[in-house]
């Protein structure tokens, strides 16, 4: 199944070739026809059984290698094609490797995820085939994305599809309701990557996702720190303000005591000396 | 102490120098004193600031500056720093109206990110020793500036955060 597949694969025309290229694309179209049919009829896998077809899958396809890109929650360049082949083979594994990989980097990715498993409703990645025009950008599986069912990309598409289901799963629905069967429903089909469409090949889309989470902490390290400064001169002040107003509040009651002390003197009458006539 | 929101702040590293505050400073904008560290948007700093130097004798003079470290966008500063405003001889114990302004006041207008305002005082080994005004404002630097003008180390330091006037108000903690 898998190798008519891969052959099916093979012929499709992807114009966009990620690094990884023309073979994970084509891979990618395969496993979607597959998971179109496959879909409907299989339930939700556990992440144990996708992640075991996985890795039997592995010897056979190791060029699908760093497609697993896409899955960086944060990234959502261009992954397209690579994860979409990914999403196809092995949802549930992917969020496990997405989890590890994310946390090694984007080239960690297991290679051979192959093999279209039947795509559970797991992880997201989706990537209907969409009119040549839609282009997706997004490249990673995003967990938040789960849920649907990789759809397939069969013949046309270059366009992969990842990411979040927001404003391109109207747009997807129609193209996808031939494609995509079984699970995916437009309601999950991840979207394109709302803003960008960026032609680029995957090494690139990798890199952007390290330089964006690069900019993201160094953001968020600065607000960290305008937050401890804000702190720390607040401190500062409520204990500059608390000193001056016990100092003053003696003061106070200094003066008042000494006040108290001369008007009782005044109540008495005094004697003064009076012009002299 | 003061000086520790200005190395939190990562004013000190980024513009100036590690100093001593030895000179108190108030910056008070629309009759209300701006402590370091706050946010003000820029309709709050559109006017000058009424600038209270301490000190004691009138014959000590002072120069203000005031930069903004992360022009244009605070991940991307490639005009670090731009120069807001520029005030010279200003005497001990008065304020910055005293002085002579040689680079007029800009009201900031940061277009994208949090940027901070930085005041700096310095303090001028004699009168008129700080004459040329730079020909543009970005790109300054401040320790550089001090440098050539014999200013020497900064005496005090403020900043304030500064964002468009339709920020979101940056990440969530507060």
């Amino acid at each position: 199944m898998w190798s008519s597949e891969q052959d099916s694969n093979t012929t499709n025309p992807i114009p966009r070739n990620r690094t990884f290229g023309s073979s994970s694309s084509s891979s990618r179209s395969s496993p979607s026809s597959n998971a179109s049919i496959i879909f409907p009829q299989t339930p939700r896998r556990s992440m144990e059984d996708v992640w075991k077809d996985i890795s039997l899958m592995t010897p056979l396809q190791n060029h699908y290698h760093g497609s697993n890109n896409h899955h960086h929650p944060n990234h959502h360049h261009n992954q397209h094609q690579n994860h979409f082949h990914l999403s196809n083979k092995s949802n549930s594994s992917f969020k496990g490797m997405i989890l590890q990989d994310f946390l090694a980097g984007p080239l960690n990715r297991p290679l051979s995820i192959s093999p279209p498993i039947d795509h559970p409703t797991l992880p997201p990645i989706p990537t209907p085939n969409l009119p040549p025009t839609s282009l997706s950008l997004n490249s990673g599986l995003d967990f938040g994305y789960l849920g649907n069912s990789p759809s397939s990309n069969s013949s046309s598409g270059d366009s992969r599809v990842t990411g979040r289901a927001t404003e391109t799963s109207s747009f997807i629905s129609p193209a996808l309701n031939d494609m995509i069967t079984g699970p995916s429903s437009p309601g999950n089909i991840l979207s394109f990557c709302s803003k960008k469409r960026v032609p680029e090949g995957s090494m690139v889309g990798g890199d952007r996702r390290q330089k964006r989470m690069i900019k993201n902490r160094e953001s968020a390290a600065r607000s960290r720190a305008r937050k401890q400064a804000y702190t720390n001169e607040l401190e500062l002040t409520v204990q500059t303000l608390t000193q001056e107003n016990d100092k003053l509040r003696k003061q106070y009651d200094q003066l008042r005591h000494s006040m108290e002390g001369q008007q009782t003197t005044r109540n008495t009458l005094q004697r003064c000396t009076s012009s002299p006539f | 102490m003061s000086r520790d929101s200005l190395i939190l702040g990562q004013i000190i590293g980024d513009v100036l120098d590690p100093f001593d505050p030895s000179v108190s400073l108030r910056i008070v904008y629309n009759n209300q004193q701006m402590f370091t560290g706050t946010d003000l948007k820029p309709s709050a700093v559109v006017n000058k600031p009424r600038v209270e130097i301490g000190g004691s004798d009138l014959r000590v003079f002072y120069t203000l500056i005031m930069v903004d470290p992360d022009a244009p966008n605070p991940s991307n500063p490639t005009l670090k720093e731009y120069l807001h405003w520029l005030v010279t001889d200003i005497p001990a114990t008065t304020d910055a109206s005293f002085g002579r302004e040689i680079v007029c006041y800009e009201s900031p207008q940061p277009h994208s990110g949090i940027h901070r305002m930085v005041f700096a005082l310095f303090k001028q080994i004699g009168r008129q020793t700080v004459r040329t005004a730079p020909a543009v404002r970005s790109k300054f630097n401040t320790m550089d500036f001090a440098m050539e003008h014999n200013l020497g180390a900064p005496f005090a330091a403020a900043f304030f955060n500064c964002q468009r006037e339709g920020g979101t108000g940056g990440r969530r903690w507060r």
